[in-house]
């Protein structure tokens, strides 16, 4: 079987809101996974789904709010849920007292989390925006060579000089880029800076997010090749994050899929593609649009009705039930369990117990 | 569609269009020799890479370049009607009556500082004065129906923040069809929307233009969304259109290289097996110092040498399918010579 390099349980992320009672902003819910070395997890969602939050909590950009997080074996972090659900009765338009549920805060041992300068080394992110992610004001080499500095890798001048030609050339780029400025490059050149800047430390898990979504067409399928190509040559892991089912499709080994903080289906790509089981992931591949006009003309699409609840105020029991063709009375009372219905293939539905 | 609208001319001309920005820096060739014909009620995709000239293009027909772009050469012809001379009141009269655009970011379109009704009104009285509050009010309603909001009494009363970006491009497509134009242009529309909200925007578009009978041009980076929508399609590359054809020709039969090369580039979500993705090499073309003869040709895996010197001329290889590419010239030419000998 193969090894876990990463594993994360029942992991939660809230953004507390100013002024605002409770646990504020609902991005990532009892989210649990793992990678295995050198394979590449896709997590795709629609935006405001916390796949992005769910990446950078992961690598601890974000300090999560509560589970745990094992990183080769080692807990990385660890933390209690520090909230509870209480039931208050309050007054409606009307006057009439109501029973609601809500979350309060409720006192727990402190989280242990380690120190993550070593861990940086090995885990590693490619930003979406390349030209927001690279300092303006740095040159290509200055940026790559930064990080080189950080962790001490190269003894002398003449060696770093060497590994900064060695990455940029690893990547597509001329080894004279290496004195420019990111504003002179195009996008996808800048993303290519982005991912060198990513492996200059030897990483051995990589979070992609989104890394393709900025570029053109025609250039996107290039990053992605590479990124393929140094997956081969340096036995990375990945967590590729994207909101196109397409892209992701191609790239992942397994995909995940988000909805609204929670994940509610998980399964090998080709499976998932074949066999969907939960409801919203069967409606997102009817969605994306298939570049073939006999398929496009003759397929069925189910189309859902409105828009993605606010993550501040996410609705009870499953999150999906409001928006859910199928959905009974059961959903919107409690959260169906993630849990493994076929072998390897994940998914969190009431409908799949019966 | 009936045969009444079929024998009418062509609701939009577009012939040898030219439309180049003079910058600091120099001439930007932005659109340069487009031509083609929309007829009454049909889908014209425009796809390109950004910067390949696809929206200005459209701009130009609208009368909404932008200075220092302007129209340099050719002609545009909406119903019999010369809008290239066209004056400045004229356009204001033409635009958003006769043809309307939506375009890309919804938030950035709409008015932050007046409600959706407000704005839906105004938009029906600016071009028929004669029609009073109350009327324009109702019309008004019946347009946010039609595109799919519920609650139409509340939503009048928001404001665009107060929607989601479905929402607001559903409103931008009422306030687009509010006066019956016959044609409408859709700026990339559902690039910024989610795919589930991508889907339900384009069973919208569909099922709107079936009732309405209007000529659409949609302008888009996305084959798939071409896929799902469009009649026929109109590839553009560096200001130029490279392909034109039937939907169904530039899927299964592309006749220019980089057609072929986007379509390879794709990774399918339908796909069975996991395939390698075949790139198109090279990066776009720098529109300040646009490569002499075709402009694909640095990229092109089958170039050759008359490629880097002269731009080929548009040849037909099909019904109504169209390509500018020297290996299709050649196919021609050999074709022809075949035929002179037999």
């Amino acid at each position: 079987m193969a090894e876990k390099l990463l594993e994360v349980k029942n992991l939660y992320k809230y953004f507390p809101v100013k002024g605002v009672k409770g646990p504020g902003v609902q991005a990532v819910e009892n989210v649990s996974l793992f990678i295995n070395k050198g394979e590449t997890l896709g997590l795709v969602g629609e935006s405001g789904c916390g796949k992005t939050t769910l990446g950078r909590t992961i690598l601890r950009l974000h300090e999560p709010t509560a589970g745990s997080i094992i990183y080769d074996g080692e807990v990385i972090y660890n933390h209690q849920y520090p909230f509870e659900e209480k039931t208050v009765t309050e007054k409606d338009k009307d006057g009439k007292p109501v029973e609601k549920k809500i979350l309060v805060k409720k006192s727990v041992p402190g989280a242990k989390a380690v120190n993550m300068f070593p861990y940086r080394r090995k885990m590693q992110i490619i930003f979406q925006d390349p030209a927001a992610s690279l300092d303006p004001r740095m040159t290509v080499g200055e940026i790559i060579g930064e990080a080189i500095d950080i962790h001490g890798l190269c003894k002398n001048r003449h060696e770093r000089t060497e590994r900064i030609k060695e990455l940029l050339d690893k990547v597509g780029l001329n080894t004279e880029h290496a004195n420019r400025f990111p504003h002179e490059f195009s996008g996808g050149q800048q993303q290519r800076v982005g991912i060198a800047r990513a492996l200059a430390v030897e990483p051995e898990f990589i979070v992609c997010d989104e890394p393709i979504s900025a570029l053109d067409v025609s250039i996107q399928s290039q990053v992605v090749n590479m990124l393929e190509d140094m997956q081969q040559e340096m036995g990375l892991t990945y967590l590729f994050i994207a909101h196109d089912l397409s892209v992701v499709r191609h790239i992942s080994s397994r995909i995940g899929v988000m909805y609204l903080g929670s994940l509610v289906e998980l399964a090998e790509s080709y499976e998932l593609n074949k066999n969907p089981l939960h409801p919203y992931t069967k409606t997102l591949l009817s969605a994306v649009p298939v570049p073939d006009p006999e398929v496009s003309r003759s397929r069925q699409r189910i189309v859902l009705e409105g828009d993605i609840p606010s993550p501040m105020n996410p609705p009870t029991g499953c999150r999906f039930h409001t928006r859910c063709p199928y959905a009974t009375e059961k959903c919107a009372q409690c959260a169906p369990e993630f849990k493994e219905h076929e072998p390897g293939h994940w998914a969190a539905c009431h409908l799949l117990d019966e | 569609m009936s045969e009444h609208t079929e024998q009418k001319e062509n609701l939009l001309e577009v012939r040898d269009l030219h439309v180049s920005f003079f910058t600091p820096a120099g001439e930007v060739k932005a659109v340069s020799g487009i031509s083609y014909d929309l007829k009454y009620d049909e889908v014209m995709g425009i796809v390109g890479e950004s910067g390949s000239g696809k929206s200005q293009e459209a701009y130009a027909i609208m009368g909404l370049l932008q200075s220092p772009g302007k129209v340099i050469g050719g002609s545009i012809t909406f119903e019999g009607e010369d809008v290239l001379s066209k004056s400045r009141t004229e356009m204001t009269a033409f635009r958003g009556s006769r043809a309307a655009m939506i375009f890309q970011n919804p938030m950035t379109s709409l008015n932050p500082v007046y409600t959706i009704g407000n704005q839906l009104i105004e938009a029906l009285r600016a071009h028929d004065k004669s029609i009073s509050k109350e009327e324009a009010g109702k019309r008004a309603m019946e347009m946010l129906t039609m595109v799919g909001i519920n609650n139409v009494q509340q939503r009048m009363k928001q404001y665009p923040h107060e929607l989601s970006g479905g929402m607001r491009q559903r409103v931008m497509i009422a306030m687009g069809l509010i006066c019956h134009p016959k044609l409408l242009i859709a700026d990339e529309p559902t690039t910024a929307l989610d795919v589930t909200i991508q889907a339900q925007i384009l069973e919208l578009m569909k099922s709107l233009q079936k009732q309405t009978h209007m000529g659409i041009i949609f302008i888009t980076h996305n084959l798939g969304v071409v896929a799902e929508i469009c009649d026929k399609v109109c590839v553009m590359y560096a200001g130029k259109m490279v392909e034109q054809g039937p939907v169904d020709d530039i899927f299964y039969s592309p006749a220019h290289p980089y057609t072929e090369g986007l379509l390879r580039s794709m990774p399918r979500v339908d796909a069975d097996s996991h395939e390698r993705l075949i790139p198109i090499e090279g990066t776009p073309v720098d529109m300040l110092n646009p490569p002499e003869g075709c402009p694909f040709a640095p990229r092109c895996p089958y170039a050759m040498k008359v490629c880097l010197q002269k731009m080929p001329p548009y040849v037909d290889v099909g019904e109504d399918h169209r390509s500018a590419c020297w290996l299709r010239v050649q196919e021609a030419l050999e074709k022809k010579e075949g035929k002179n000998d037999g």
